[in-house]
Order: C-alpha cells, then structure tokens, then sequence
C-alpha cells in the first residue's frame, strides 16, 4: 500500500498568513457591506450604466478592446475622449447618473492600464493591464450573445480583495439570463485579475460525439425506456482575454492631487514572494 | 519548508488604546505583557453607517479621563474610556435650533472636530465642537447626569462662525485650552480666543512663487508645539508643513514640502519640537520643527492613508491608523514598528488610554515609568530629557521608562545576526553595549535648546535656530 499522496506545495497554499483575510461569520464584514458604496447595487436597487472610454489620443488597439469590452459589459456606453480630464468626465456621468466610468489607457499602442471609478462616491481603483488577447487572436472564439452574463469571481480572499470582489460585481446587472449560457470570470490568483469570458453547453455525451463524426445515425433507439445520457460540457472562448493588477485603491473618486487611498501598492511591500494582498 | 509567516514585529510596551472607525465602532486594544502583541478586548457600539466616527477627544484629569466621541449624526457622546458607559450626549443639530448649513446652504453639514476641556470649578465640562460650514459652538454639559435620553437641555450653548469662505476641515485647541486654531479648504487657518470667541490671529497665505502663483488654501491638518499655543503647525493639501509663530507674523515662520501627497494627520510630541506627519498615501514621517529636517520615515508597510497619529504622553511609542484598517504602533524614536493589529473597519482616530499602565499595577507603574503617572506625564518626560548631556549616542531612556523597553530590545537583539550586531557595535564609539541594544540607538538629545518651556513664559519663535537657506525661502 503506497502512501497516501501529499498535496503539492505551491505559493498560494504557502502564502503568508494574512490577518485581513475576510471570514464569512463576521458580523462587522456584513455591517460593511450591507452599508458600502456597493450596497444599493447589491439590493438591488439600482442597476449599472457604465461609461467608457479611452485615453487621450488612443490606439486603434484601444478602441478594438473597448469594442469588445463594450460587447461584454451590458449597459455600456463608449464616449469620445477629446481632450477632457478625468475630473471633467467624473462630473459629467454623475450628472447623467451613471454608475461607474472605466477608462483604458495606452501607451505606445498598447493597452497598459484600467482604471474604474465608481459613481457617485468612489472608489478608484488603478490597475496595470497585461497579456491583453483581443477576440480575433484567440482560436476557436465564439460570438457573445446579448444575453446577460453570469459572472464569477474567485479567489478574492482578503478585505481589500473583497473590495474589488465587489467593485467588479458591480458592473455587472445582477440578474443573469441562463438561457444565454455566458459567463464572465474574474479570477485572482497571486494578486493578478484574471478576466475570461465564455460560452457553455451542457450536452449528452453521444450527441456531441455524433456532431463531431458528423454522422447522421438515428437507428440506434434502444426500446422507449429513458436511459440514463452521460451530460458533458463544453466551453467555449468568447473573449478578450487580459490580466488586471491592482496598483492603487483610492477612496472618493479620482482625485491624484488631493486624494485619500485606501490601498497603495510600494515597494516594500514586495519584500516576500509569498505575500498577497488580494 | 518555506516561510510561510510574516517577520513578526517586536511587540509594544503595556498599553491601552482605542479606536474609533467610520463604522461608529469603538475597540479597545489592550497590550498587558512586557512585550506582547495587543488584542481587542472590547468593542462597543453597533455598526452603523450614520452613527460614523468623524473626531474624539479624550480630556484627561488628575482622577478621570472623560472621551467626547463626535459622530456624523451630529451627536457628541460623552463616554467614559475605561468602560464606555455613555456618561452624556449632546446634539449639534439641537444647539442652534435650526440645523447647521453647510457652504452651499444644504443641510447635511458635517462635524468635523470635537473636543472636551478640563473639568471646571463647577465640576462641569464644556465641549467644542466645529462643522464643516464653520459654525463652532461651545456647549456646557454635566458628566454626572447620565440622561441617555436626548440632550442637556439646562446647559447653555454659544455658536460662532468661524470661516468666511470655503469649508472647516481641521480644529485644534491648545494645551492651556484658551484658544482654537480652525482651517480648511479655501480657509487659512484662523486662531480664536474660545473665552470671547473672536479671532486674535489669521494666518496670511504664503508669497507667490517663482511662477507668480499661488496655490488656495488648503489646511488638512493642525498642532501645537508643547504647551505653547504660539507655536502652530499645520499641514496642507498642498503637501507642505508650515510653522507659524502667533507672536511673530501672519506668515510661516518656516515651510517644507513633504513628498507628494496631501498631509492628512500632525501631530506634536511630547518634547515640543517634533512633529509627526502622515500623508494621504500612507507615508509616516516625523520632523524636528526648529530646522525642518526628516528625522527620518517609520516604515510598516503602511499600505493607506494616515486619518490620526496618537502620541503616548509616557511611553516612547506613537500609533497611527487610517483607512488601510491597522492600527501600528511605532517606537517614537527608533522609528520601528512594534506591533500592529488590524481592525478590520478603515479607522478614523484612536487615542491612547493615558492611565492604563498606573491602571494596571500602581506601585510598579511608579517604578517603572520613573515617573509619576497621576501628575503631568508630558511636563516631567521633558524635564527630565532636559537634563542629559550627551548627544548622538546610545543613552538610556531618559523618562525611566527605559527599563520597560529594554525587554523589547532584548528581543530584537536575540532576532539579529551576529555580523550585524559586531557592526553595530564598530558604530557604537562610546556607548554602552551592555544596557542598551540598537534598538534604541539613535534616541536623540532634542531638549537641550528646545523650543519647549513653561507654557506661562512662552519664548518667542524668532529666537528658532534656522538655517540661513531656510530664512531665505521664508
């Protein structure tokens, strides 16, 4: 009898304990959050209208992502930059009530950074965007449908991930529609954002085989007695694919001069490599 | 087996403080070991958005401490600190009669100061509290009447207004609780004489730059130096610390950047010449006000931005919280990090519990501290530093509380390697290894010129040793 086999060691089951670790019976954890910025999302009370847009004298990288971010997200409204500031656009989507503004920025024609405000009152959180795979590149791609997505969100641990967790939620409508088998993921691993985004089917083993074949057999009905059908699912990649890595979390709405952060990232805080903050 | 833990801080001294969050939670951390790691040992209050901690106040007597907690409901809470019995409340909103009205006349003014004076003759209390509009007003209360319901309504109350434009973001009263500093955005800071509530003093804003602009004011935050209400220190939103002298002019007597985030938390040490400063990106540095040089940063990976720095009044220790939801505690002088504890809502203030180590053992808090606690811990901790010779050199504590700590430094030196500590050691010309560790070196002699005196005979800042760029720069 061999022994049993050990689990693998890895960062993240060797990750620094962490103290900020949120836990599900923590009554001050519900107290936040039944109180938060988020909170009238989460009771449903109003439902998300986001504006997006891109940085000054954009790409055509840029709008190729934002179109396709603009497929993703439901309620989405891309505006023309021009030559506004931050603060000019934060006032004028507050006037029209929408509920966040996601800016994507460039930098020599390549999407570099992300940056969400959540109106009317925060927060901003910056993040350094990476590994940005747009549809077209990705092989096999489906073509979303306008149905509104599930979303998923892994792995967001801590307080300050917790908050994230949240503030990405919140793009999001609440009401998913099954029928549209979609599915948007935000998954952290090692403080890195991981955004899929997919179609499912759940389909019978031997039907799926039969589509691949291509084959046409419909003789082999085996009595009128319903059989248990193996289900297989099967998933497919919609896309844009890219990597989201939280540098600062502000409190309020974007303010750099004058403004209160609740998270920075700093160097010192690199100092182990089994240290996460999300 | 990797490491899968944090490098653990060296642990405090025994101590009691409270926290304050903007969830209107207040928690009590208490440390009792020599050189432990403090717990929460109670938490008062039920989380709520509108019962929002936005200033506290800890008045502290010869016999009782008394804490004003000033809420975002326009309520002040007047509690005791040892067990949170709610002693009386007052509400701002029923001061004036009609709720106070913030710059753009919306009703949803906001507190953003408190504070609780002595204990009179009378045995009553008054309480200063300021909004954001700028209304002050000065309310009378009685301790003793616990009345949970509403309102003192026999105390009288005075209202004034204290700025003309913008909108109040800090208030400060000094330690002889004469007089109030008030500043804000779009409002320079302002000096009032509370007994008759008018302003003896109005700072002037600094000259115009080399670009022939000037930035709009912006006070985020305000001190005194010591006992001495001439002494004012305020920081900006413009990153900059300034020191006025009251008696000397309207302008800053000396003014430094600091980085490139607004300044949030100031805050004056005991010895009447250093300043903690905090900034809304989470830096935590302190200053010696008569040159305006960085002593040097506090590194703890403060990863949020500073709301309040306390100041322990015995004790070389200071903590300072904010939104990255920690509470740290730092060695004043060495600047390391002795513990933090993480308090799991983003914190708005936190005071230090000044009678908790007499509290905890009488006798031995007399031995101990080298001092004692019942008279005033700050005025004695002076007296006795201004005493020492030497400068720049490993000495012991000059409070006494030196015994207390060396069990820290112990602690450290056991975590240290060999090679470090022998080159710790070659720096060490004559200090004295065996008393004392690295941990305290670098404690500074600053009283020997300090600026600090009586605060009956106050000396004139002019007299502040400057250097000659720095006169140029004023």
């Amino acid at each position: 009898m061999p022994p049993p086999r050990k689990a693998p060691r890895t960062i993240e089951n060797t990750r620094e304990a962490d103290e900020t670790i949120a836990q599900p019976d923590d009554g001050e954890l519900h107290a936040e959050d039944a109180t938060d910025e988020f909170s009238a999302h989460f009771n449903h009370e109003i439902t998300p209208q986001l504006l997006i847009t891109s940085s000054r004298w954009c790409s055509t990288i840029t709008i190729k992502f934002i179109a396709e971010l603009l497929k993703v997200l439901p309620n989405a409204h891309y505006y023309k930059r021009g030559s506004y500031e931050i603060k000019q656009i934060v006032k004028y989507a507050k006037n029209r009530n929408f509920t966040a503004i996601i800016i994507v920025h460039d930098n020599r024609k390549d999407p570099n950074g992300m940056l969400i405000i959540c109106l009317p009152e925060g927060p901003t959180a910056h993040f350094k965007l990476s590994s940005l795979v747009l549809s077209k590149k990705i092989k096999g791609h489906g073509k979303p449908t306008s149905h509104l997505p599930e979303l998923i969100l892994n792995n967001f641990t801590t307080r300050i991930g917790h908050r994230v967790g949240r503030m990405m939620a919140s793009l999001f409508p609440q009401q998913p529609n099954f029928r549209g088998r979609r599915v948007v993921t935000f998954h952290n691993q090692r403080d890195f954002i991981f955004f899929r985004h997919h179609r499912y089917i759940f389909e019978d083993k031997e039907a799926s085989a039969k589509l691949k074949k291509g084959a046409s057999k419909e003789s082999d009905k085996k009595g009128d007695k319903p059989r248990k059908v193996p289900i297989i699912s099967r998933l497919q990649e919609c896309g844009p694919r890219f990597t989201l890595k939280l540098l600062s979390l502000q409190n309020g709405t974007f303010d750099t001069k004058f403004g209160e952060y609740e998270w920075v990232h700093k160097a010192d805080m690199d100092t182990s490599r089994r240290r996460f903050f999300m | 087996m990797p490491r899968t833990d944090a490098v653990a801080p060296l642990g405090c001294p025994p101590l009691r403080a409270l926290s304050f969050d903007s969830l209107g939670l207040i928690k009590v951390i208490e440390n009792s070991t020599e050189t432990g790691h403090p717990q929460v040992v109670a938490r008062w209050g039920e989380p709520s958005s509108q019962r929002s901690i936005v200033s506290v106040s800890l008045s502290s007597d010869e016999d009782c401490e008394v804490l004003a907690v000033a809420r975002r409901n326009l309520n002040v809470e007047i509690l005791n600190p040892s067990s949170g019995a709610l002693c009386s409340e007052v509400n701002v909103r029923s001061l004036n009669g009609n709720p106070p009205k913030n710059s753009e006349g919306m009703e949803s003014a906001a507190l953003i100061g408190v504070h609780l004076f002595r204990k009179e003759a009378s045995g009553l209390r008054s309480v200063l509290t300021c909004t954001d509009s700028g209304i002050a007003s000065l309310q009378r209360c009685s301790i003793q009447a616990v009345d949970s319901e509403g309102s003192n309504d026999d105390s009288s109350a005075v209202s004034w207004a204290v700025c003309k434009m913008g909108s109040i973001s800090c208030m400060k009263v000094d330690g002889s609780e004469k007089y109030a500093a008030f500043g804000g955005d779009g409002a320079e800071v302002t000096l009032y004489d509370i007994q008759s509530q008018s302003s003896i003093w109005e700072a002037k804003p600094p000259r115009r730059d080399n670009n022939g602009l000037m930035s709009r004011p912006y006070v985020t935050a305000s001190t005194f130096l010591g006992n001495d209400y001439r002494k004012l220190v305020i920081g900006t939103g413009h990153h900059q610390v300034r020191l006025y002298d009251i008696g000397a002019r309207r302008r800053p007597m000396m003014a430094f950047d600091f980085l490139e985030s607004p300044i949030k938390a100031v805050e004056a040490d005991t010895d009447g010449n250093t300043v903690f400063v905090g900034t809304g990106n989470g830096d935590l540095a302190s200053f010696d006000m008569r040159s305006g040089k960085l002593l040097g940063s506090f590194k703890g990976r403060v990863s949020g931005s500073i709301r309040s720095i306390a100041v322990h009044p015995i004790l070389p220790v200071i903590a300072a919280c904010g939104l990255d939801r920690f509470l740290r505690v730092f060695h004043k002088n060495t600047r390391q990090l002795l513990t933090r504890i993480f308090l799991k809502q983003p914190l708005v203030a936190t005071v230090f519990d000044t009678k908790y180590p007499a509290a905890l053992e009488r006798p031995s808090g007399k031995a101990i501290l080298g001092v004692d606690p019942e008279k005033d811990g700050q005025r004695s901790l002076v007296q006795m530093e201004g005493t020492e010779e030497e400068e720049e050199e490993d000495e012991p504590f000059e409070n006494g509380a030196e015994d207390l700590l060396l069990t820290l430094g112990k602690a450290h030196k056991r975590k240290k390697s060999k090679k470090r500590r022998s080159a710790d050691a070659s720096k060490r010309k004559k200090g004295n290894p065996s008393t004392l560790d690295s941990v305290f070196e670098g404690v500074h002699e600053r009283n020997q010129k300090g600026l600090m005196k009586e605060c009956d005979e106050p000396e004139p800042v002019t007299k502040l040793r400057r250097t000659r760029k720095l006169k140029r720069k004023v």
